[in-house]
């Protein structure tokens, strides 16, 4: 699973430009041992209705979005830098100082030297919109060969191991989610499932709505990234979830009340299995769950994260061991749910 | 001179950190007669002139780079750092450092996840020390290996951005090392007999007081000097008054605090052989390591040519090459040129 992780976070999908991710994911798709018949809707959603060893009546749709945060460039300047707006919601305090890559290239994000600053400028983040990315380029000519309105650019950053049990990268928001998605799939499941890798999640949640609407759910768990805030100085109340202390389970955030039942029945399963799972402690974000529950007559969702430090920034931090936890607790939900024995 | 760059600019050089001098020396150790480092760590190479008596040249960059210190470890595992240099605070927040402890860690800058900020002080960035760096331990494995007063680097970076444009840490003033290792090259190369004694000086502790070269100008006790640092590329957001321009050539120092005969002399040879330059006027000190070069003893002529550099103080450094290279060349025709009527 996180040789696949690391592959997925190496390509590029900023939203609307999930080709790469896609192409990965059909590829790996195909090479699965189950039956499946996969679809590619009109927006890039990639669908997978997948044959488990077991028929069931109820159909579970699990979704992971492929796209990630980034930069969309707006245009050149006669010096030769490029303009650009967010694609998704990236905070100005983590682009200061960092790499972009944009068409193969390099592009550094700064401005003038703090020796330049004023005082108040020094402690402030400089806000998004007064950045320019620096192609080296001296000229707007030699700048358009680089890039054009239109193209897109990521950060610049690698998929490394830290010290223990946690790792970093970009776009593991949600990498992370499609890593396990495909490996649900590594083996024949116990029952039927259906898999929607979605775009345009970070835009607002938008491949989920026509992705859900093809599948026509009764069960949708949405499998994402979460903001942990558990980090320097942020006191218990404040810190959403905790990395290393497995799954992430929301009760409501700020496109979704969750169903209460599923909610429950999840970690229901995470005792019996004996896996690590904790609540989203905090009413934010937002994620998929939000349109695929209001798609056509409506439909039951529960949303499973990893809780991931630093997220939208270039160094996203999650833990290996959360990871196993969840891939465990995906699986036991399939039995959970797709079995059809509703518990009360 | 790309590999040369690159070498240094991935070696680590805070203040109290050696990798980058030693590398420094090794490499510096194929033009000189000697080379030795002194008490502070500054490296000092000598490369003996055929005239009996010539005058000292001191050829001077400095080593070290802004970077942090460990200053705590908090319960939660997470270390707390002060700046070691005028690290710029705008660029931590998610940037990827070294801690050197009882090994090198990677560890990331904490940044406050939006939901945290009020919206009055969103762009209000936490104090250095506040901050954070987040390396994956508890507090218990922590402190097993990692130390109060240990030092933090960014993590090497060095990129090629295009045929001529570098970006990378610590360019700030690895790229002044590269000049003065390339100077050295062209005389080797030309089998040039320079006009001096040459001394090579890659000092210490510039960024925090410029006191390595203070020490170092002593030892060396030159006749002339010339220090190569970098100074401010234009960026679209600065005022082109106070600017170079990247790729531009060196910048040639005017000030009260350095020696305008060799300035002039310096601009000749520049201008004589088509050499790009610019001018970089200055009312005052330079804040580099030129004045405790000038004011070392009983005073040195010293002039000072800076490499212009963009992002100052940050991890994504940026120069062009052929602006080393230019340095390097003035420098080497300077050298061979001798004092004259100066």
């Amino acid at each position: 699973m996180i040789t696949r992780l690391k592959q997925l976070c190496s390509l590029e999908g900023v939203s609307g430009r999930e080709d790469a991710v896609r192409k990965y994911i059909l590829q790996e798709l195909a090479s699965s041992p189950a039956e499946m018949t996969i679809s590619v809707d009109a927006l890039g959603n990639v669908i997978a209705r997948v044959e488990g060893r077991k028929r069931t009546d109820c159909t579970l749709l699990f979704a992971a979005h492929m796209d990630e945060v980034g930069f969309i460039i707006t245009g050149v300047t006669e010096e030769g830098y490029l303009r650009f707006s967010a694609v998704g919601g990236i905070d100005s305090s983590v682009i200061y100082g960092k790499r972009v890559k944009v068409n193969g290239h390099t592009g550094v994000l700064g401005g003038k030297a703090v020796h330049q600053c004023k005082e108040e400028e020094k402690t402030k983040a400089v806000s998004l919109d007064k950045l320019l990315i620096d192609v080296a380029a001296d000229s707007r000519e030699k700048a358009l060969a680089i890039a054009r309105p239109g193209d897109v650019a990521v950060f610049d950053s690698d998929f490394v191991n830290l010290e223990g049990d946690l790792f970093k990268a970009r776009a593991l928001d949600d990498r992370a989610g499609c890593a396990l998605l495909l490996e649900l799939v590594s083996e024949v499941p116990e029952y039927d499932i259906t898999l929607a890798f979605t775009v345009q999640e970070e835009v607002g949640l938008r491949g989920a709505k026509t992705a859900a609407y093809g599948v026509k759910p009764d069960i949708a768990i949405v499998v994402d990234s979460t903001t942990a805030a558990d980090t320097a100085g942020v006191p218990s109340d404040k810190q959403v979830c905790r990395v290393g202390e497995g799954s992430v389970v929301s009760f409501m955030d700020n496109r979704t009340l969750y169903d209460k039942n599923l909610y429950d029945r999840i970690f229901q399963t995470a005792e019996r299995i004996g896996i690590p799972i904790q609540a989203k402690s905090m009413v934010a974000g937002g994620n998929d769950a939000g349109s695929i529950q209001l798609t056509r007559t409506g439909v039951k969702v529960a949303a499973v994260s990893l809780p991931c430090r630093y997220i939208h920034s270039p160094s996203c931090v999650l833990s290996h061991k959360d990871l196993e936890a969840t891939l465990i607790l995906l699986q036991g939900l399939i039995g959970e749910f797709a079995s059809g024995e509703e518990e009360d | 001179m790309v590999s040369c760059l690159e070498k240094l600019s991935n070696a680590a050089g805070v203040g109290g950190l050696t990798e980058a001098s030693h590398l420094a020396a090794d490499m510096l150790r194929e033009y000189c007669d000697e080379v030795e480092i002194d008490a502070l760590g500054n490296v000092i190479g000598r490369k003996k002139s055929v005239r009996k008596n010539a005058p000292v040249l001191m050829l001077e960059a400095h080593i070290d780079e802004i970077g942090l210190i460990v200053t705590s470890i908090d319960d939660s595992g997470f270390v707390h750092a002060a700046a070691c240099g005028g690290v710029d605070r705008r660029s931590l927040p998610a940037a990827e450092v070294i801690l050197h402890g009882d090994k090198p860690y990677l560890g990331v800058f904490c940044s406050t996840p939006p939901h945290l900020k009020k919206k009055e002080d969103k762009d209000t960035l936490p104090e250095i020390p506040d901050l954070g760096i987040d390396i994956g331990m508890d507090a218990e494995t922590a402190r097993l290996h990692i130390q109060q007063g240990d030092r933090i680097s960014f993590k090497p970076n060095f990129k090629q951005i295009n045929e001529t444009v570098v970006c990378g840490k610590s360019l700030d003033d690895r790229a002044g090392v590269a000049s003065i290792l390339y100077c050295l090259d062209l005389l080797k190369k030309e089998g040039a007999e320079p006009e001096f004694d040459i001394a090579v000086v890659f000092a210490v502790q510039e960024e925090l007081g410029c006191r390595g070269s203070a020490v170092s100008a002593y030892r060396v006790n030159p006749d002339y000097a010339v220090a190569v640092d970098v100074s401010f590329a234009h960026t679209p957001d600065a005022d082109c008054a106070k600017c170079g321009k990247l790729g531009g050539g060196p910048m040639v120092g005017w000030s009260p605090t350095l020696d305008d005969a060799m300035t002039r002399k310096l601009i000749s040879i520049a201008e004589e052989h088509d050499i790009e330059y610019q001018n970089e006027v200055m009312g005052g000190s330079t804040g580099t390591d030129a004045e405790s070069i000038s004011d070392a003893r009983s005073g040195t002529r010293t002039a000072l040519l800076s490499v212009p550099l963009r992002y100052m103080h940050t991890p994504v450094e940026m120069i062009d090459i052929r602006d080393v290279q230019r340095v390097g060349q003035l420098m080497a025709l300077f050298a061979k040129r001798g004092v004259g009527e100066l």
